[in-house]
């Protein structure tokens, strides 16, 4: 077995045994989608006649994503380093991407798992989202947004050495964003200078992608504009995750 | 004898030995040779051939050599045949020879009957690897031949020519209609993408259209006389496919059945839309089923086209080999157009001595693959356009044409690449083998073949082959079909390779393990470590000692390779262990923290997972398991361990890969007395086999029992340096006399000349005394008598106390 194969797979068990965690990445998404679903259920939004589902949907969704990204891999690295298991895997001869690229590889597929089962329940009747034949342009933004966000949680894997920093960190980024990039509440209907505050946020690049593609709004320029939008964010927390990196929390 | 020794004999080839038809590797011809049992594989020229096909013992090799005589104008002398016997015997080739040791060869096995399958592109065996999640097989009938027997017995009559050429033109026409209606059909398809429900229909029946595509090469190649050897599933998440390894396919005797065998995989895949056609054109346009079943239609021709795409590792190519002939085909191809190139502008020999045959099978096995490759782009970048058009333009089939032609170009760069480093990696491999094998072959008039020595790694066979090959030198090699390598084989080669222990300790080799020069660091304004230069040698148990904060930790972390020193030169085993070196690495075993390991996995899936990390035989973790007594606990997860058993599993995460050189941190801190001695044994038995140990630890009286040397670290440098006894010797230090309270006074004690001090500890009176203890148990003898006195000589303790407390 490779270094990377065991790795991820080392990885992938220690995410299905913590039940707890399993848990709330896949049912937390799915509980927002629920109460919003209901509340707004067969009403639209005023500024642009689309239903709310539509709006709602991919937001909650890319901020699910995002959120477990981020969580999972702070918390990955926070704990690899404090249970001093970075200098095991340092004292051995694997190569560094080899072990960027199993974490990477288990949180894309979470990220996947997570937005398929969203999806299906969103296309229920009840809460009757509707795709469009664009959907699959929503894979390569999806893919995009988890790098991001699997970066940015590399960086506050990094600065936070307590599981309690970390979501402390990890909370403080996630939750105003959620808001600011129109993941609950449509952006299409909130103030002008709201909408330009969120363009410096990467939940607004995916929450946008997302929903242009699965609902056939967005022109093939706009999907670039988001991909490339969280290229850029993956780029500068890539470099700020690499110019961070500690092996060790002792000096 | 007359003539020569072995004229009578009549060696005969073992039953089963299967011989394949004569293919082109480039100028020369080869053919295939297997042995069923061990299941090698490897190739023989066209002399070896035409002997090994006479061995039936029946002619005597006289015979033989008469008609090789005959055919090829040259006698053979009794060197040769000896070589050729040789060859065969040590193959296990020849009747009466042990089948070649099947254990050794049993991994080989594995791969070479799996590299056979046609329509697979993985080639690792089941057998070979362990599955993992991710990626691996499963067996899903345990006697895979007697299914496909029963199988071809139902449905053997269709391949029967009535009932085949029917059929053939059935799809045929099917598919001309497919052709016609493309652009509807691929409308319809895009709007089944918008029906989840419709989606899984389709990709279901896709699926298992794929299914049955292997189960058609199994049923074929059975009908062709060949052996279906295992049916099974194979993932590599997210994509898994059912596989159908045909044991004997490459020696099936006619290419035809070959090319049949390797093309009834896409010939089912479009036999299987037949049924659905009908029903798509009965159906009315608004009926949405009725765009489930284009989706059908259009993905099933689709998967039948692209299956017959000549390009490795699809069914495509190989029926394009077999139809011409070759193996190699692809590799062989691309070294022609490369030659016949430099040639064109004059540069090199270009293509003089292809046979005719290669100078028109070459090239247009290039066109064909430049062909169906612009064919296939141009069809994905139409449908791209087809469906996305209305809503994106032009940049619907723009950005798919930029994205294929980005993705192939780096395909192409990616596989030059990787084909280059195999050839440096062979070429180097194959320059320390050939030069002794050289001498051999000259010896014998280079007229037969040198046999290819050991089996190789499949990826070093199948990778294309460097220059031109002398045509008079034709040889033995072992084979492989496919053209994939699986990675893993040549990594775990270079890994044993990287560990030569035996052979070290063997040659007894004096350089030392580990030279400190001066070495300094510091922390902030704190000198953590002062000056200390010493040298570990090979082979030695080496303890560092020191109170907490002298500097212990640091210095063995410098020497670990995980911290710079401020100053100073470190050497360890040769090489400086900073900045990180994965050459070094594997070489050395370190005891990390008890708390460095994989969250919420086992003890074992732990190690296991340390030892692919280090590349190490996963063979090792139950016996590092065993050695640290940790094998009950096996399953246990690590956050349950108590904590004697996280520092054993610690300490078996620096053994596993046996290293040549261990560091370990206080290994018994948290031991129980028996595990403590066990763990002795198991350093003894370390030190034994030629391992250099440095290990700190606060437990003097193991220092003194295990160490060879020790070095005693005070203020960031070391006090003293030297073996145990020595130190002790040296330090001069008091003997102690115990005597029970009741049968000696103090004063009495006192009065005992040679006495230094008397003290009363715990019922006892402690009389110290100076190196000769002698006259004072003379005395003490006379007063008080021996019953129940105790001598107790200087410990490392006493020097180590010594040493520390005086600064």
């Amino acid at each position: 077995m490779s270094a990377y194969a065991a790795l991820t797979e080392a990885s992938y068990r220690a995410y299905v045994r913590d039940k707890a965690t399993l848990f709330f990445t896949f049912a937390f998404p799915l509980l927002f989608l629920v109460v919003f679903g209901l509340i707004f259920r067969g009403q639209d939004v005023e500024e642009t006649g689309r239903p709310y589902i539509g709006y709602i949907a991919p937001g909650v969704l890319s901020w699910g994503v995002g959120n477990a990204a981020v969580f999972g891999v702070a918390f990955t690295l926070m704990q690899w380093r404090a249970d001093d298991l970075l200098r095991l895997i340092r004292m051995t001869p694997v190569r560094l991407s080899s072990v960027i690229g199993s974490r990477y590889v288990i949180a894309l597929v979470i990220g996947v798992v997570q937005s398929v089962l969203f999806i299906v329940v969103a296309l229920l009747p009840l809460f009757g989202l509707e795709l469009d034949a664009t959907w699959p342009l929503a894979v390569p933004v999806l893919v995009l947004g988890i790098t991001a966000f699997v970066v940015i949680g590399a960086v506050v894997g990094t600065f936070a050495d307590t599981p309690e920093a970390v979501a402390a960190i990890a909370n403080f980024l996630m939750v105003p964003m959620a808001f600011l990039s129109g993941s609950f509440f449509p952006l299409d209907a909130m103030p002008g200078w709201m909408q330009s505050i969120s363009w410096v946020l990467p939940l607004r690049y995916l929450n946008d992608g997302i929903s242009g593609a699965l609902s056939g709004s967005a022109s093939a320029g706009e999907l670039t504009v988001d991909c490339a939008g969280l290229i850029g964010f993956t780029l500068i927390f890539g470099a700020i995750a690499v110019k961070t990196f500690k092996w060790s929390n002792r000096p | 004898m007359t003539g020569w020794q072995l004229a009578d004999h009549r060696p005969a080839v073992r039953g089963g030995v299967l011989l394949s038809q004569p293919l082109l590797r480039g100028r020369t011809s080869v053919h295939l040779v297997k042995d069923p049992d061990s299941g090698q594989s490897f190739e023989v020229g066209p002399k070896e051939h035409f002997i090994i096909a006479r061995l039936d013992g029946r002619r005597s090799l006289g015979d033989i050599g008469d008609e090789y005589a005959a055919a090829f104008g040259r006698r053979l002398g009794e060197a040769n045949w000896q070589q050729m016997l040789r060859l065969l015997h040590t193959k296990g080739l020849l009747a009466g020879t042990p089948a070649s040791a099947a254990s050794a060869v049993s991994a080989v096995s594995a791969v070479s009957a799996a590299s056979v399958a046609p329509g697979m592109a993985d080639s690792a065996g089941p057998a070979g690897e362990r599955s993992t999640l991710f990626k691996g097989s499963v067996r899903l009938v345990s006697d895979a031949s007697a299914v496909v027997d029963r199988l071809h017995r139902i449905v053997g009559f269709a391949l029967a020519a009535p009932v085949v050429v029917p059929l053939l033109l059935l799809v045929l026409a099917v598919q001309t209609v497919v052709a016609l209606h493309l652009g509807e059909l691929t409308d319809a398809t895009g709007r089944a993408f918008q029906n989840p429900a419709l989606l899984l229909a389709v990709c279901s029946l896709m699926w298992l259209s794929t299914a049955l595509h292997e189960l058609a090469h199994g049923v074929t190649a059975r009908r062709f006389g060949g052996t279906v050897s295992e049916i099974g599933l194979r993932w590599r998440l997210p994509v898994m496919i059912m596989y159908c390894t045909v044991e004997n396919y490459l020696y099936l005797r006619s290419r035809w059945h070959q090319v049949a065998t390797a093309g009834a995989g896409a010939f089912l895949n479009a036999l299987f839309l037949l049924p659905f056609f009908p029903l798509w054109l009965a159906l009315p346009n608004d009926e949405p089923a009725r765009d489930a079943l284009a989706a059908v239609l259009l993905l099933g021709s689709a998967q039948a086209w692209i299956n017959l795409v000549p390009v490795p590792p699809l069914d495509g190519y190989k029926m394009a080999s077999h139809l011409a002939g070759m193996t190699d085909y692809a590799a062989e191809s691309r070294r022609y157009l490369r030659l016949a190139a430099l040639g064109a502008i004059g540069r090199g020999e270009g293509t003089a001595g292809y046979p005719r045959r290669a100078r028109i099978a070459y090239p247009a096995y290039a066109a064909a693959v430049v062909l169906s490759l612009a064919a296939l782009f141009t069809g994905v970048v139409w449908a791209c356009h087809r469906l996305l058009g209305d809503r994106f333009g032009s940049a619907a089939a723009l950005v798919p044409a930029v994205l294929l032609a980005v993705f192939g170009a780096a395909t192409l760069v990616g596989g030059a690449a990787r084909a280059r480093t195999e050839r440096v990696k062979r070429e180097r491999a194959e320059g320390v083998r050939t030069e002794g094998e050289r001498a051999k072959a000259e010896n014998t008039e280079q007229e037969l073949a040198t046999p290819g020595s050991a089996p190789h790694a499949p990826a070093q066979a199948s990778a294309p082959r460097p220059g031109p090959r002398p045509a008079t030198r034709p040889e033995t090699r072992p084979h492989t079909k496919s053209d994939s390598t699986p990675h893993t084989t040549p990594r775990k080669a270079a890994v044993s390779e990287a560990q030569p222990l035996t052979t070290m300790t063997e040659l007894g080799t004096p350089d030392p393990a580990i030279v400190l020069a001066g070495v300094h660091k510091a922390y902030g304004g704190l000198q953590a470590v002062a000056g200390v230069s010493l040298e570990v040698r090979r082979g030695e148990f080496f303890g560092l000692l020191g109170p907490n904060g002298a500097g212990k930790t640091t210095l063995v972390e410098i020497m670990e390779g995980l911290r710079h020193a401020d100053a100073g030169t470190v050497s360890v085993l040769g090489m400086p262990p900073w900045p990180r070196d994965i050459a070094l690495l594997p070489r050395i075993g370190v005891q990390t923290q008890s708390s460095a390991f994989f969250v919420r996995l086992t003890a074992h899936e732990h190690l296991c997972t340390v030892a692919a990390l280090y590349g190490a035989d996963p063979a090792a973790v139950d016996r590092t398991l065993a050695l640290v007594g940790l094998t009950e606990q096996a399953g246990s997860r690590v956050d349950r361990l108590s904590g004697g058993q996280r520092q054993r599993l610690a300490i078996a995460s620096a053994l596993v890969h046996e290293p040549e050189l261990i560091f370990l941190d206080e290994p018994t801190a948290a031991l129980d007395p028996q595990a403590r001695r066990a763990l002795w044994q198991v350093l003894r038995d370390l030190k034994g086999q030629g391992r250099t140990i440095v290990y700190t630890t606060h437990h003097l009286d193991e220092a003194e029992a295990l160490c060879d040397r020790v070095a005693i670290l005070v203020g960031g440098s070391v006090a003293a340096l030297d073996t145990p006894r020595r130190l002790i010797g040296a330090a001069g230090t008091a003997t102690r006399l115990l005597v029970p309270a009741d049968r000696l006074t103090v004063d009495q004690a006192r009065a005992i000349t040679g006495v230094r001090e008397v003290t009363v500890e715990g019922g006892a009176l402690v009389i110290e005394t100076g190196d000769d203890a002698g006259p004072v148990l003379a005395a003490v003898n006379e007063i008080a008598g021996l019953q129940g006195v105790q001598t107790r000589t200087a410990t490392l303790e006493d020097v180590y106390l010594q040493l520390t407390e005086s600064r």
